[in-house]
């Protein structure tokens, strides 16, 4: 058998090592407030596409009970926009806690898990009721894909059932 | 095309000089490429490094982007109250 030519090996074996390290990095244990962060800005573009697929329905129909439906949909992503405004600022608070090296309260975190929680509740019960037209699907699937990312921070803290 | 070919035939006399399979010389190839810091260029064109988001920066991103919503969100409901209906 030909003996391998160890300058070759010696890159193959530097090139998995560096490939290995960057996919440690990437995976390292994030903090609860740094998965809601990351999964937050995803909510939060969801929210605004969910929005600009409700408001082209209101906009679209000629049928009042649609542009109604429109409407409190819109009301009800503005609850979640409320409430994704006050988790920002408890994630900040935390950030800056880290920051100083000072021990970060158990009760700032579960209120950040709390804000979590009201926003699928805000989903599920004044906006998802409100888009039951069929001409309200393609706003449906978008408001669904934010309960699903929320789900995922669920899951991730070990939270959902 | 003639470029593929030599990369291809490149691959394939690494692989057969250190005794490691092909698909793992691609592999290694594409794990070095996917763990190299992702590249971006500038208003100027200058070649920028994009790190990972740190927390304090993806919560600052997380509240601007709901500021916006709730703006837009204004704006929406503005536009569909001010929209026709049909009379009659």
């Amino acid at each position: 058998m030909k003996r391998p030519d160890r300058r070759l090996v010696a890159v193959a074996i530097a090139a998995l090592l560096i490939s290995t390290a960057a996919t440690c990095q990437q995976t390292q244990n994030r903090t609860p407030e740094g998965v809601i962060a990351e999964y937050g800005v995803k909510i939060a573009r969801t929210v605004g596409v969910a929005q600009e697929a409700v408001g082209a329905v209101g906009k679209a129909s000629q049928v009042p009970a649609v542009r109604q439906g429109a409407l409190d949909a819109l009301a009800g992503l503005e609850l979640v926009n409320q409430k994704g405004l006050q988790l920002a600022s408890v994630l900040g608070i935390i950030n800056q806690a880290r920051a100083a090296g000072q021990p970060v309260s158990p009760s700032t975190v579960a209120q950040a898990l709390a804000l979590v929680d009201a926003i699928d509740t805000d989903l599920l019960t004044a906006v998802v009721p409100k888009l039951g037209s069929p001409e309200a699907k393609a706003a449906l699937d978008a408001v669904r894909a934010i309960g699903k990312l929320i789900l995922n921070i669920q899951l991730q803290l070990g939270k959902a059932s | 095309m003639g470029g593929a070919v030599g990369a291809i035939q490149l691959v394939t006399q690494i692989a057969v000089e250190s005794n490691l399979a092909v698909s793992t010389i691609f592999a290694l190839i594409k794990g070095v490429r996917d763990a190299w810091p992702k590249k971006i260029v500038d208003a100027e064109g200058n070649v920028v490094e994009e790190p990972p988001l740190p927390d304090a920066q993806l919560t600052a991103i997380m509240e601007a982007e709901f500021s916006k919503n709730s703006a837009r969100n204004a704006e929406l409901q503005a536009e569909i109250r001010a929209g026709n209906l049909p009379t009659g």
